[in-house]
């Protein structure tokens, strides 16, 4: 009985560091459409506020630092030095 | 400005002071082996922090004055490369590691063949892309002395300022940073006084920032109340140059030569990537985070035509806070500092391995050199480097002296070390690149910037004059630097980084297609790219040396103790005594690898390949080395494996079926055997007693011994068909086992009872070993004396010749007991072993006795029932069979 259950959870630790490897290279991606993209004008199209691209840019940027810092803990598991 | 020029020096000599304490006392730390302060992920983190320097620093509120958002794009940058660690920079880390990397140059050289060539391009590069930088610190920093000696009538010229801080970065450079001479031995003193810096910088800017959010204005929304609409043009974000400047500063974060030494060579773990991924883009955005709120308060408090790279100065001097500006001097002081000390050891490293050393191995190729120490001639010309180079920076800024708004030449720099970038990320992911392909792509990219970027911001002055700025090389039209084949791009650092990189890219792919990497280039850039495999092992040439030469060469690079500690371990882990192991493939690897530490990838083979002979390659590394010619190996060698797993069942299912033949066979022949045994006695009964029934007269004796006979014979049926029954329910396994404690002395005793009578018409003589008295088992006392009287049954019934004798004794083998049942008798034929097993095998026709055959047959199946086994083991002196039994569980 124990062989089956040790296998799943086998199986979950390998699809659950899988998504995490998809994750890490979503972020970067997410981070380049938010700043290096059309995007960054959809924000300033009516009234051309330069506190609004400085709130926009400013907040996107805190919010990746923090997933980055969210998906750095769980990543870190995953590396072995030596 | 009432702070006197006598305080800001002594401020200044002070927290120098403070520097040079911090980093003699974490290298004597380090030396004491005292290592998790200095290798912990904040230090790292702050580490590389040298990435801000003095142009970001003050340059950033410049920027901010002058294009409003346009500065944050230098941080953005950064922060997308370090949030997607996981995918470039782990990578490089670990490849860094693995192949000892000392340097940007190193690694281009190292992936591609170890070529000498290639190192001292890139070598060039950096000199060339960096020196430019150095004068920009030095600028600045002169910059940021004269706020404060502008009233001042013996203020100290600029040119001296700057002078003294070079020399001052020099010494401190040279001191810490040639400590050793491996460069994978990290800097411990240099990097946590950079870590020191790095805190500094940060809290000035916070500092500053905080003041004017606060002090001056009273909060966020007053201080962008006060921004003039007209000063901050809202252009749109999302523009070419916006795009370029994300991708050069991300370029920046791996391809400065300084940024490559404090991120891949400095890392001493590679989970410290981990915590900078996102520690790091937090210090960038806490070090932008005011920028805007100062360049807004610098416009609104201060005169116009003010410069607004010193509003971090001169916004607190305005407020008359001069302990904040003295602060935020400092702040600016770490900046440029840190960045000209990482960067002059950076550059020290490559000029010295890649220039000077492979210079000095040729020129000194006809004399005898053997003896000559390479560590004392490398740490000489490091240290020569470093002079050198921040004399160059010196040279550059006297000679612009102050050209440009401080960011442009920032930039400048980052396009020219962004030429390395094709070759770094092909040389990670794309096995098929080649050198030739990357010293292409290198030298057209690097002549294309100085075409179009670095020569023309001379303005004139230098090689290039007016006339060809604006009409072009030879007045070809096509030629002009700033619209090169007539393209019509307006921002020349966004024109010069698509052309530069444009062709550099097309170049490097188009000709690593179409060229042939030689076997040691596909050997590394195996090792390379796939440095996250296991599997791959490091493959080695097949070369040979002398351990005496080695250690000569050794000694020169390493020094005397470390390269006797070296032999000596490997000579322990071969197993040989002395100091010289054998100069195994593997060894002279491991050694090139431990020199490449010191002197880079390309000399560390050179300097092997001298004293080796034959870097002969072997058809099987080739093999191994070409990816296609491997998969296709890998693929037959699975078929192969499959066709002989095939083959293997079908021999199984073969002699599956021989064996359900045969099993066949024996029932029917079991079933004739049974009937024939059957047969015998059952034909004596009948006949005596159809006498019995026909014959009147019988007198008292005759009758007496037929019915004698009828009641043996069926005996002798009965006797026989429980024997049947027995062995099938043995064979079946469905028998009862009684298990309980058994002494083995008590079994024996029992047996020798049941056979005395027959024993004593034999005049057999049955001796108990007195070794049985040792054993206990865990079994069935019935079954055990069933085989035990059987066997001795036999040895007594076929025992023949004078003086028959048999022995019982045991004794223990591992977690079992023998007992052994030996005769003394004429034992049995050798053809005739393998049958004494089987159903019904009688062996000596004359000697039959009343068995039908089945007793060592039942006694075989008892002992595998009982857990064990019977065997007949050949006797010169008998025969001897053995019981083997499992011992009983303590």
């Amino acid at each position: 009985m124990t062989e089956p259950e040790g296998y799943q959870s086998r199986e979950q630790a390998a699809r659950r560091s899988r998504k995490l490897r998809d994750l890490a290279l979503m972020l970067p991606i997410c981070g380049a459409i938010a700043f290096v993209s059309p995007v960054l004008d959809a924000f300033e199209s009516a009234n051309a506020d330069i506190a609004h691209k400085v709130v926009y840019v400013f907040g996107c940027w805190i919010v990746l630092i923090v997933c980055a810092f969210v998906l750095s803990r769980a990543l870190r598991a995953e590396i072995r030095d030596k | 400005m009432t702070l006197s020029f006598n305080v800001l020096l002594t401020v200044s000599l002070v927290y120098v002071g403070i520097l040079f304490a911090v980093a003699a006392i974490s290298e004597r730390r380090a030396n004491r082996g005292e290592w998790a302060f200095l290798r912990s992920p904040v230090i790292y983190t702050l580490s590389i922090s040298v990435y801000c320097t003095a142009w970001t620093f003050y340059g950033a509120v410049g920027s901010a004055a002058r294009g409003g958002l346009d500065f944050v794009a230098i941080y953005l940058g950064p922060t997308l490369v370090f949030i997607g660690w996981w995918w470039l920079l782990r990578k490089l880390v670990r490849v860094g590691r693995k192949q000892r990397i000392t340097s940007i140059a190193d690694l281009i050289s190292s992936r591609f063949g170890k070529s000498g060539g290639l190192a001292v391009i890139v070598t060039i590069l950096a000199v060339v892309g960096t020196t430019p930088y150095i004068a920009l610190q030095l600028q600045s920093l002169t910059l940021s002395f004269s706020v404060f000696t502008a009233d001042m009538e013996n203020a100290p010229a600029p040119a001296l300022t700057a002078m003294w801080i070079a020399m001052g970065m020099a010494l401190f450079t040279i001191i810490f940073g040639t400590r050793n001479i491996d460069a994978n031995e990290r800097h411990y003193g240099v990097v946590t006084a950079i870590a020191l810096e790095a805190i500094v910088k940060l809290l000035a800017l916070l500092s500053v920032g905080i003041f004017v959010v606060w002090g001056v204005a009273e909060g966020p929304a007053d201080i962008f109340s006060r921004m003039d609409p007209q000063a901050f043009q809202t252009h749109h974000l999302f523009s070419p140059r916006w795009t370029t400047l994300v991708f050069l500063s991300a370029t920046a974060i791996i391809c400065l030569p300084r940024m490559f030494q404090v991120v891949v060579v400095e890392s001493s773990a590679e989970r410290h990537l981990a915590t900078a991924s996102w520690a790091f883009p937090l210090y960038l955005f806490l070090m932008s985070l005011f920028v805007m709120p100062i360049a807004i308060a610098g416009l609104d408090i201060l005169p116009e035509g003010s410069n607004p790279d010193l509003f971090v100065l001169t916004v607190p001097l305005a407020a008359e806070r001069e302990s904040l500006a003295l602060f935020a001097f400092l702040g600016g002081f770490s900046s440029a500092t840190s960045m000209v000390i990482v960067a002059a050891i950076a550059l020290s490293t490559m000029v010295s391995n890649h220039m000077v050393l492979p210079a000095w191995l040729y020129l000194s190729k006809n004399r005898n050199s053997e003896t000559e120490d390479v560590r004392r001639l490398l740490l000489r010309s490091r240290r020569l480097s470093i002079a050198g180079i921040l004399a160059l920076g010196y040279f550059y800024y006297i000679f612009t002296g102050g050209l440009d708004a401080l960011a442009s030449i920032g930039l400048i720099a980052f396009l020219g070390v962004a030429q390395v970038l094709p070759a770094l990320l092909g040389g990670l992911f794309w096995k098929n690149a080649t050198r030739v392909g990357a010293m292409a792509g290198i030298v057209s990219g690097f002549i294309v910037w100085l075409y179009t970027l670095l020569l023309p911001s001379f303005e004139g002055e230098f090689l290039l004059n007016d006339a060809t700025l604006e009409f072009g090389l030879f007045n070809l039209g096509a030629l002009r630097p700033y619209a090169l084949f007539g393209s019509s791009i307006a921002d020349p650092l966004v024109h010069a980084t698509a052309w530069s990189l444009g062709i550099n890219t097309i170049l490097f792919i188009g000709v690593s297609l179409f060229t042939v990497p030689s076997a040691i280039e596909r050997l590394q850039a195996v090792q390379f790219v796939n440095v996250f495999d296991r599997s791959i092992s490091s493959r080695t040439f097949s070369r040979s040396a002398t351990a005496e030469e080695l250690l000569v060469l050794a000694q020169r690079i390493l020094g005397r103790d470390e390269a006797f500690r070296l032999f000596e371990t490997e000579a322990e882990a071969q197993g040989k005594a002395g100091v010289l192991p054998e100069p195994t493939n593997d060894f002279i690897a491991s050694l090139e690898r431990k020199f490449s530490g010191s002197v880079g990838a390309a000399t560390a083979h050179a300097m092997i390949n001298q004293i080796t002979s034959g870097e002969a390659v072997s058809v099987e590394e080739l093999i191994a080395v070409a990816d296609e010619t491997a998969q296709i190996m890998e693929y037959s060698a699975r078929l192969e494996s499959q066709s002989k797993a095939l083959a293997e069942t079908a021999q199984q299912l073969t002699q599956a079926n021989e064996q359900l033949k045969a099993l066949g066979d024996q029932k029917d022949e079991f079933l004739s055997q049974v009937s024939h045994e059957l047969r015998t006695p059952m034909t004596s009964v009948r006949s005596f007693s159809e006498i019995l029934r026909d014959t009147r007269e019988l007198d008292e004796d005759r009758l007496r011994n037929f019915s004698a006979i009828i009641h043996d014979e069926s005996i002798r049926l009965t006797r026989l068909l429980d024997e049947i029954l027995d062995l099938s329910f043995l064979e079946s396994g469905k028998v009862q086992i009684n298990l309980a404690q058994v002494r083995l002395q008590e079994v024996a005793e029992r047996a020798v009872q049941s056979t005395q009578t027959m024993a004593e018409q034999a005049g057999t003589l049955v001796v108990l070993e007195p070794s049985l008295a040792r054993f206990t088992l865990r079994s069935d006392f019935d079954r055990l004396a069933q085989i035990l009287i059987n066997l001795l049954g036999n040895a007594i019934k076929y025992g023949s010749g004078s003086d028959p004798e048999v022995h019982v004794s045991a004794r223990k083998r591992r977690a079992e007991v023998l007992i052994d049942v030996s005769d003394n008798g004429p034992g049995i034929p050798k053809e005739a072993e393998n049958r004494i097993f089987e159903k019904f095998a009688r062996l000596a026709q004359g000697n039959s006795s009343g068995s039908a055959g089945l007793g060592l047959a039942i006694s075989r199946e008892i002992a595998k029932n009982l857990g064990g086994d019977l065997v007949y083991v050949r006797s010169r002196t008998g025969s001897i069979f053995r019981i083997r039994l499992p011992l009983a569980e303590r």
